[in-house]
């Protein structure tokens, strides 16, 4: 049976699980981590860098560290949010040839897509790692308010990284279904999800036969953990500079001291109530002479100076509740999804907005992968009664007279659907209507996104209103859109198909998919190179401290010196072979140098 | 020396207990750095050569390698290489004109070892009258000593001052390449893992700036060599040099 892996790619972290029997199992990277920093990075010398690795190096190399490219992905290029993290970014954002948003990297420029594949690629080997075969199958995880390009856009950087997403789920489903997995439930839930980035609480309907449906979503995508580190980093800085009068922010290597030890401070104080930060050498006064950094910090002063941010999320489940039309007694269960939520402070402000206990029997940062990969299995296994329904993220409709958003098909909806609407003309002799295809919930249609655009001509000339035109809007089980226009009187016909884009086109992917397998095979070649040239050099090395044994033993013999000459000349071979980087040739070199090597111990056993 | 001078290294070698080996193939190793002596206050590390444990004719013939590389016209008689290998090599020489190099007009250290003979384009050292053109002398006849770091020094010292020299670049570029090399060989192994040889509570009692600091902020005892030199924030050869001189006071360890 073929495996299909669960990701959960966040804006911070992403994770990546598996169905081990009928166990959800989280894979750990090689690091023994069970979460990756979603952080791609490339190095001075070129090298490309994914994970903590890159995370590490975030702020000393910041132009060339994406981190947070989920907040772009999808996204055209003069949306408002691009326009923020053009403003927020260490990193260069350019725009692509479809309006598209591209990131530069020293001499290159990607894809935002081609960004989240480099995770989603590591993500893979992760896994593969662990099950030492090939992966291909993926479900990814997303927000639930996340539109149709959004989404394409994440199963495009799927195909990158050579992965055939077989279903996009939202994030908070997939923790809906992680936590009624094996139990049949009817009940409605609160998904608090507070991550490293970002802020959701999504209200959902858990049904019997596996109906998920997300009633309402509301957050704050820029609210999140690193919040939390900047308010230790302030409280660290402000006191050394009281103390030693120095501003810290000045120096990158001080300041990536400080976010890595404020980060981890915060995540010990879910587990301690005090924890000492120790930062040796943080800074140089003048030649020689550096200060340390250490001091220590409480759960109540970390609480204290979070207070608000806890507040905001608090403040935005009311809201989310609002939406939903919900009284907060209506909610049954409440699951935590995210680090932040080990967070005892989190805890308490949750149990006291709900009035209950959240569910523990899920890890936070788990959850969503484990949710994903649940739906994987049950997606090849066939198990309908485990299979999400899907449903449309957000609402179907046109634009009518005056700028209004008509609605055809509302959130939520369970696709396969249809619906048809009857519209007549707004103009006197109208013979024409422009059909835009729009999605979202507001009644105003420039407030929403367009899909698509078409036009049906040909209408009888009549006064408005007296030409009568239908509608009918399809989505079918792949999550295609088609909208069809009919004058009623005379049969003309048109229609369209409304396709989600990612902003990439085929080729262009194509493409991508090529140099991602290209960036593979050269990760391993290099591996296998630098093995080779490794043992090489070892041996070398061990043949040139026997070199002057060597010819004190052998004399002035000349069968002696003809060995010392060939050898010499395999020890120049082997350097220019490394020189060349052919792994190859390094190592036909190293039998050569091994036998060199073995006949001169024999040498100097018996000399 | 007195104690408190380096109070680094004694604090760290006076809490290895003698018959610790490593301590002794460490002391081993130093031998075979000329120079670098680490208990003389004299000794100003970052200036001192590092030659790898090469036979002196294979490392003469790299270094000349790396000279032709960078294209700097050194005409080398071919018959003549065993005796630069001879002077280049000879601890006393070498130390002299590395470790005090104020003292030595760099002319007459060059004239010491004739170097005018083999390296006639550098024309005569004494004939240069201004400040500029006596340190570019400088940067060559060190080069020429095979003192990389101290001619890297100079070189980037005359590019600062003259942006647009046209020999400086070369300089600076192909002692760049010989010091990385010869720092990678010291360490060996680019995937070995980095660990910390020193007790946490005993880290702020040794004398590092707040780049030696901030790498070591970064060993978690799962990096590797390589990965620490990626994420190391400066060039490699800052990083090599700094991650270099941790191990030979025994802050970290390589395996
Ligand atoms: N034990 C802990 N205590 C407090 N915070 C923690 C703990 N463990 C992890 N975190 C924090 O959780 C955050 C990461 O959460 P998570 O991995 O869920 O993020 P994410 O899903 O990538 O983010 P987003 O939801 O924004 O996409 C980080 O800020 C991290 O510091
Ligand atoms: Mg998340």
């Amino acid at each position: 049976m073929e495996r299909v892996i669960g990701i959960d790619l966040g804006t911070t972290n992403s994770c990546v699980a598996i169905l081990e029997g009928d166990t959800p199992v989280v894979i750990p990277n090689r690091g023994g981590y069970k979460t990756t920093p979603s952080v791609v990075a490339v190095t001075e010398a070129g090298k490309r860098l994914v994970g903590h690795i890159a995370k590490r190096q975030a702020i000393t190399n910041a132009e060339n560290t994406v981190y947070a490219a989920k907040r772009l992905i999808g996204r055209k290029w003069n949306s408002p949010q691009v326009k923020n993290a053009i403003m927020t970014s260490s990193y260069t954002i350019v725009e692509g040839p479809h309006a598209d948003v591209r990131i530069k990297l020293r001499d290159k420029t990607f894809s935002v897509p081609e960004v989240s594949s480099m995770v989603l690629q590591e993500m893979k080997i992760v896994a593969e790692d662990y099950l030492g075969e090939p992966v291909k199958k993926a479900v990814v995880t997303v927000p639930a308010y996340f539109n149709d390009n959004q989404r394409q856009a994440t199963k495009d950087a799927g195909a990158i990284a050579g992965l055939d997403v077989i279903r996009i789920i939202n994030e908070p489903t997939a923790a809906s279904l992680a936590y009624g997995y094996g139990k049949d439930m009817d009940r409605t839930v609160a998904v608090y999800d507070l991550g490293g980035g970002t802020f959701d609480v999504s209200i959902l309907e858990i049904g019997a036969h596996g109906v998920f449906k997300v009633i309402s979503t509301t957050g704050d995508t820029f609210l999140g953990g690193e919040d939390f580190d900047a308010r230790i980093i302030d409280w660290l800085v402000t006191g050394f500079q009281d103390d030693h009068g120095i501003d810290l922010r000045q120096d990158r290597m001080a300041l990536q001291r400080l976010r890595d030890a404020a980060e981890k401070a915060k995540c010990e104080l879910s587990g301690v109530r005090e924890t000492e930060i120790n930062l040796p050498f943080i800074i140089s006064t003048g030649r020689n002479e550096a200060l340390h950094l250490q001091r220590t910090l409480a759960r109540p002063t970390l609480e204290k100076l979070t207070e608000d941010l806890v507040e905001r999320t608090v403040d935005i489940c009311k809201q989310a509740l609002a939406d939903a039309k919900l009284d907060v007694s209506e909610v049954e269960d409440v699951i935590l999804v995210g680090g932040m939520t080990r967070m005892p402070a989190v805890q308490t402000a949750v149990t006291g907005y709900f009035g209950r206990e959240p569910n523990k029997s899920v890890h936070p940062d788990e959850v969503v992968a484990m949710g994903a990969a649940i739906q994987g299995a049950a997606l090849v296994q066939d198990r309908r009664d485990m299979i999400l329904l899907d449903v449309t993220p957000h609402a179907l409709g046109i634009m009518t007279f005056g700028s209004n958003f008509e609605e055809l098909i509302p959130q939520n909806t369970t696709v396969p659907t249809s619906r048809t609407k009857v519209f007549t003309t707004s103009r006197d002799d109208q013979t024409a209507v422009k059909i835009l295809v729009m999605q979202g919930e507001s009644k105003r249609a420039d407030e929403n996104e367009l899909l698509g655009e078409f036009i049906l001509t040909g209408l009888r000339r009549a006064p408005k209103g007296h030409v009568e035109i239908e509608v009918t809007f399809e989505i079918n089980t792949d999550g295609i859109v088609s909208v069809h226009a009919k004058d009623m009187e005379n049969g003309q016909a048109q229609s369209i198909q409304v396709t989600a884009t990612s902003g990439l086109t085929q080729d262009e992917i194509k493409n991508m998919m090529t140099n991602a397998q290209d960036y593979l095979v050269e990760r391993r070649v290099d591996e296998h190179f630098e093995a080779a040239k490794q043992e090489a050099e070892t041996l070398i090395a061990e043949i040139e401290r026997l070199f002057p044994e060597i010819e004190r033993v052998v004399g002035s013999a000349d069968f002696g010196r003809d060995a010392i000459a060939k050898a010499r000349t395999t020890v120049e071979r082997t350097r220019s072979a490394i020189d060349s980087k052919d792994t190859g040739l390094v190592k036909e070199q190293v039998d050569q140098l091994s036998r060199t090597q073995r006949m001169f111990k024999g040498v100097v056993s018996r000399g | 020396m007195s104690t408190n001078d380096r109070p680094s290294m004694n604090v760290h070698r006076s809490s290895t207990p003698p018959d610790d080996a490593p301590l002794e193939s460490w002391d081993d190793e130093t031998e075979t750095v000329p120079g670098l002596d680490l208990d003389d206050p004299m000794n100003e590390f970052d200036r001192v050569t590092v030659i790898p444990d090469l036979p002196p004719d294979l490392y003469v013939q790299r270094v000349m390698e790396s000279v032709n590389d960078s294209r700097i016209p050194i005409p080398i008689p071919g018959d003549t290489i065993a005796a630069i290998t001879e002077r280049l090599l000879d601890p006393e020489q070498y130390f002299t004109l590395d470790s005090r190099p104020p003292a030595l007009p760099p002319s007459q250290g060059a004239r010491d070892l004739d170097l005018e003979l083999y390296f006639d384009d550098l024309g005569s050292p004494g004939a240069f009258t201004d400040a500029a053109s006596s340190s570019l002398a400088e940067m060559k006849d060190r080069y020429a000593m095979g003192d990389f770091s101290g001619a890297l020094v100079i070189a980037e010292g005359i590019l600062d001052a003259h942006p647009d020299d046209l020999e400086a670049p070369r300089y600076v570029r192909s002692c760049r390449e010989v010091l990385t090399q010869m720092y990678s060989a010291r360490l060996g192994s680019p995937d070995q893992v980095v660990s910390i040889a020193v007790p946490a509570d005993q880290i702020r009692w040794l004398t590092l700036d707040h780049r030696a600091g901030f790498l070591l902020s970064l060993v978690d005892d799962r990096i590797t060599l390589d990965q620490l030199l990626d994420i190391s924030g400066m060039t490699r050869l800052d990083a090599l040099r700094i991650v270099f001189q941790l191990m030979e006071q025994r802050v970290i360890a390589l395996g």
